[in-house]
């Protein structure tokens, strides 16, 4: 009984065999005899020096602390600012030269500026633009058809480029999917009305300090 | 067509709105807020001309701004070439002085205001627009006096015409206005150089650099040193000379060709800050206008003085 009681013993105190299935101490506990002339030994053992066992415990020992890092990554991320949004109501940051949705622009007075001088129509590679002007009854040359296909469109900018008024940009807006392929069809109105729509955050895109050139 | 007629007449409510919100601008507003957002020391001085050479002046100078921004704004030469056309035939336009052909651009339609009260000269107006043309994919400059070359046609023209509008049809007040424009040019490039990488190009000239052996590299990094302080020294003396000749030539220029050339004030300003900063062109000093500019111009003026 009494040896029983310290083989258990010797067993807690030898904790590292309780990680992996120990064949020496199953073997001890039930087929080894204690020690036949009384000696009991109640040391640390030695550990194994052979290679076998030596790399047995290094690779145990490189286990154990993969899992606590392991470990540690999943709690230093719960504590982390997460990397994503909340996508429909916070948006990510744009730049102040992204190209996005077209908009017409207007005076401040409400004059719109495009005088109609067809030159996004011409510079636009993907010929997306369609134009038609006349004279109104003051004298001034309007459009009276900006026709933009939004499906046509490559995004490349040039049409703001080349407006000599500042008429057509491409705002910051990015949001504009549609159900229907005509929907992407812009025309003259919708355009005036983006341009309304996102005047401010345009005008606030432009700026700088002094004449560089 | 119900929905239609719907949809035109919220658009029209939204469009009056929007002009009640902003309230009315006319074109000579518009060029004094461009010339205030892109030019804004020439813009103090512009303020304090009389009357009608200043809206003269405003619309030089919001023209000037519109030729001057096209290389920067554009991604490609073609695309730039296109835009100068543009204002090249606006120029033509404004010169046949026929209003309706005149595009109505704000500061098309000041030129052509600024046409009918002053005699401009085409040419002039040519010039700022052919500089630009030639100089539209600009990397740097080879020598000192290709920059001189070049400043001379961009800056200094937008003087004569200012002259013009004063009605001042003198050499002496010429002479001054070139080499003022020339100072002013020239520092104007000096301070482009902070941003010279985001302009992709190099406001010193090639042979000051080879000879003080700065590399382009050093001037794109933004890295100050003694080099390139010498090199600054150098282009800046030369600005800092034109200044002089132009000022020692104030006795002779008529009275009221002298608020004209107010922006010697700044200019002398910016060099004076420049010595004290030992020609770092990089120091953050440099970046802030200091508000003694304003009761200095003030008090020039007061005294006619530049």
């Amino acid at each position: 009984m009494s040896n029983t009681a310290l083989k258990i013993f010797t067993l807690g105190r030898n904790g590292r065999g309780l990680f992996k299935p120990n064949v020496a101490v199953v073997q001890q506990r039930f087929i080894g005899s204690p020690a036949k002339d009384g000696y009991v030994y109640v040391n640390d053992r030695e550990p194994s020096m052979d290679m076998n066992s030596i790399t047995d415990r290094a690779a145990q020992t490189m286990f154990m602390t993969e899992l606590v890092r392991g470990f540690g990554v999943t709690l230093a991320h719960i504590f982390k600012e997460p990397a994503t949004i909340n996508y429909p109501f916070e948006k990510g940051p744009l730049s102040p030269r992204f190209r996005g949705e077209h908009a017409l622009r207007r005076y401040p007075s409400g004059e719109e500026r495009c005088i109609a001088c067809k030159l996004c129509e011409a510079i636009c590679p993907a010929q997306a633009i369609t134009i038609e002007a006349e004279e109104r009854a003051d004298g001034s040359r309007r459009t009276t058809r900006y026709d933009i296909d939004m499906t046509k469109c490559i995004y490349c900018g040039f049409c703001q480029e080349a407006c000599p008024v500042d008429a057509i940009v491409e705002g910051p807006n990015f949001e504009f999917s549609t159900e229907t392929h005509e929907e992407l069809l812009y025309n003259k109105e919708k355009l005036l009305e983006n341009g309304d729509k996102w005047e401010s955050e345009i005008a606030a895109n432009i700026h700088a300090d002094h004449l560089y050139r | 067509m119900i929905l239609h007629k719907w949809y035109r007449k919220i658009l029209q409510q939204n469009v009056r709105s929007i002009s009640r919100r902003h309230k009315s601008q006319t074109s000579a507003e518009y060029c004094l807020n461009n010339v205030k957002q892109f030019d804004y020391e020439n813009f103090i001085c512009t303020l304090l001309l009389k009357n009608t050479s200043r809206s003269n002046a405003l619309a030089v100078r919001g023209f000037n701004v519109e030729v001057a921004r096209v290389a920067e704004v554009v991604s490609q030469d073609t695309i730039g070439l296109m835009r100068l056309k543009f204002w090249e035939e606006t120029i033509e336009k404004c010169f046949r002085k026929n209003p309706k052909e005149v595009p109505h651009h704000p500061v098309a339609v000041e030129i052509y205001k600024a046409l009918t009260k002053n005699q401009l000269t085409k040419r002039y107006f040519k010039t700022l627009i052919e500089v630009r043309r030639e100089h539209i994919n600009m990397k740097g400059f080879n020598t000192l006096e290709d920059m001189e070359k070049y400043v001379e046609k961009s800056v200094s023209n937008v003087y004569y015409l200012i002259l013009e509008g004063c009605g001042v049809k003198n050499v002496q007040a010429d002479h001054a206005a070139s080499h003022l424009g020339k100072a002013q040019g020239i520092v104007q490039q000096l301070r482009t150089i902070p941003h010279s990488k985001r302009l992709s190009f190099i406001p010193i000239p090639q042979d000051i650099l080879i000879k003080n052996q700065v590399s382009q590299e050093d001037i794109l990094r933004a890295k100050s040193s003694d080099k390139l302080s010498e090199c600054v020294f150098e282009v800046a003396s030369r600005a800092h000379s034109h200044l002089v000749k132009a000022r020692n030539l104030s006795e002779n220029v008529p009275k009221q060709a002298k608020p004209v050339l107010l922006p010697a004030i700044p200019v002398y300003s910016f060099l004076d800050r420049l010595q004290k900063v030992h020609y770092d062109i990089f120091h953050s000093s440099l970046q802030h206008r200091p508000w003694t500019i304003l009761p200095q111009l003030y008090f020039s003026n007061l005294r006619n003085k530049y």
